[in-house]
Formats: structure tokens, C-alpha cells, sequence
């Protein structure tokens, strides 16, 4: 396994985290204390939030070795489908949300100017998501095919 | 100038006239005329979706209407338009929210965002495809 696949199944492992926590105190929310749902969900996907910069600060903890060739050309041509992705995928999750939120609040009505900040951390987690899940297909779920 | 620049310039006008509608829309508070340049930017949409379309059937003919050139062109000019896509998004996003942090705004100005994001999109890609083949000159 390479590095750009580690830093994927890292920043995969810390999305992951994150949303079981949020499902778990989702619950608690709603089970424990009685909260209505989107409070319970704005609440309880708010704790863990911060630990996604540890996606932002991957590369720190998962260092290059010494001697070791960092990139090819091959590496560059994944990273860049996979960017690719990403920005693709983001944008189609910001037209889900415009529609959903469209279609369920009803067109001239106002929403909260912060949900426009939750919107962008939602795509901003998805882009992560799409990235690494790119980066693990284009090499093979992980096996030696990226080996150096 | 060979097909992929007509269609990159083809795509320029048509972004730039989207966004002079959406501005004049914007300026505009009347209702009737919101609607109509709804509308004619819907319109744009379509084209531009129509003009991807053709250029994705070109791509895959390839031969000789596209080579590997193109190709890298193609590829450079999609990263160059996604990203700023990205950028335009997160940047309207975050306008609103400093200007009325504790306020409320229409899901009107949700959709606003997604389609300025769009055109943005083309419009980055269009400048990069032009900038490539050197703005029309004797390299392609």
C-alpha cells in the first residue's frame, strides 16, 4: 500500500468516525433527552464535526518516507481523476440539496443563513469521501498494485 | 480556429449573457421579470448542456477531430472549470452568510448559487480551452 492510498483509508476511517458518532448521539438526542429530530440531528452531527480536520491534517501523520519517490506520472493521473470526481460529486450533492430543501420547504420560503455553512462542511465531507474512494478504486482496493 | 474553439467561444458568450441576465434579473424586483430571466438563463442551461453533448461525441469519435493533444486540453480546461466551480460555490456561500450571519434568506438564492456555479464552470473551462489553443492563433 502507498501513501496516497493510506492517506485515502485514513481520511475514510475519520468520515466514518464521524458519522457513527453522529448517529449515536443523534439517538441519545431523541431517546434520552426527547429532542425533535433536526435538533437532535443539528446537535448531534455538531460534537464531532471538528474532527475532521484531522482529513485536512492526514498528510502530517502519515509521513513520506525517507528515500522515497513521492509521485509518478501514474500517481498524478489518479490523483487528478480523483479530483475530478470529487469537484463533481460536490457539485451534484450542492443541486441534491438546492432540490430537496426546494421541494420540501416550498420555493420563496426563508431559510437560516447558517445552513448555508452546514451545506458547504456537507460538501466539503462529500468531495473528501469521493477523493479517497476514488484514490482506493484506481488502485485496487489496496492491494500491491500500489507498491513501489 | 478548429471545433473546439468555436464551441469553447460559442460557450463564453453564452455564460457571459447568462450572468448579464442574472444580474439584470437581480437588479429587477419585479416578479414577472424574475420569471422571464429564469427562464431565458434555463434556456442557456440547456445549450450549454446541449454543447457539452456535442463535444463529449466528438471526444469519443476521436481520429483525427481529436487528438491526444486535445485530449490533455480537454482534461486541463475540466480541472481548471470543476475547481473554480468549487471555489465560486463555497465563496457565495460564505458572502451571504458573513453579510447576515443571524438572518434568513429564500431557497431562490440556494438555486441562484448552484446555477452562478455552473456557468461559472463553463465559463473558467471556455477561457482555458481558448488559452490553450492560444486564443485562435496558428497553433491549432
Amino acid at each position: 500500500m502507498n501513501r496516497f492510498q493510506k492517506l485515502a483509508w485514513f481520511q475514510l476511517g475519520v468520515v466514518g468516525i464521524v458519522t457513527v458518532a453522529s448517529i449515536i448521539l443523534m439517538t441519545l438526542f431523541v431517546r434520552k433527552y426527547e429532542y425533535e429530530f433536526l435538533e437532535a440531528w443539528w446537535i448531534g452531527s455538531g460534537y464531532p464535526t471538528p474532527l475532521l480536520v484531522l482529513t485536512v491534517l492526514a498528510p502530517v501523520f502519515i509521513r513520506k518516507m525517507k528515500r522515497q519517490i513521492d509521485f509518478d506520472e501514474r500517481d498524478l493521473m489518479i490523483d487528478r481523476r480523483a479530483m475530478v470526481i470529487a469537484f463533481g460529486t460536490t457539485y451534484v450533492f450542492f443541486i441534491g440539496v438546492c432540490f430537496t430543501t426546494w421541494v420540501a420547504a416550498g420555493f420563496d420560503k426563508p431559510i437560516p443563513a447558517y445552513w448555508l455553512i452546514r451545506i458547504v462542511l456537507g460538501g466539503w465531507v462529500t468531495s473528501v469521501v469521493a477523493h479517497a474512494l476514488t484514490t482506493i478504486v484506481c488502485y485496487g482496493w489496496g492491494g500491491k498494485d500500489g507498491k513501489k | 480556429m478548429i471545433r473546439q474553439q468555436k464551441s469553447a467561444l460559442l460557450n463564453l458568450i453564452l455564460t457571459t449573457t447568462g450572468f448579464l441576465i442574472i444580474c439584470f434579473g437581480a437588479l429587477g424586483g419585479d416578479r414577472t421579470l424574475r420569471i422571464f430571466t429564469s427562464g431565458l438563463v434555463l434556456v442557456i442551461c440547456g445549450a450549454l448542456v446541449v454543447s457539452y453533448a456535442i463535444r463529449w461525441r466528438i471526444r469519443k469519435r476521436g481520429g483525427t477531430h481529436f487528438d491526444e493533444r486535445d485530449e490533455q486540453i480537454r482534461k486541463r480546461a475540466t480541472t481548471t472549470g470543476l475547481g473554480v466551480l468549487s471555489l465560486v460555490v463555497v465563496a457565495e456561500s460564505l458572502f451571504i452568510f458573513v453579510i447576515r450571519p443571524l438572518g434568513t434568506i429564500s431557497i431562490r438564492v440556494l438555486l441562484t448559487i448552484v446555477v452562478v456555479g455552473g456557468l461559472s464552470c463553463f465559463l473558467a473551462e471556455s477561457i482555458s480551452v481558448l488559452a490553450q489553443y492560444g486564443r485562435g492563433g496558428e497553433k491549432s
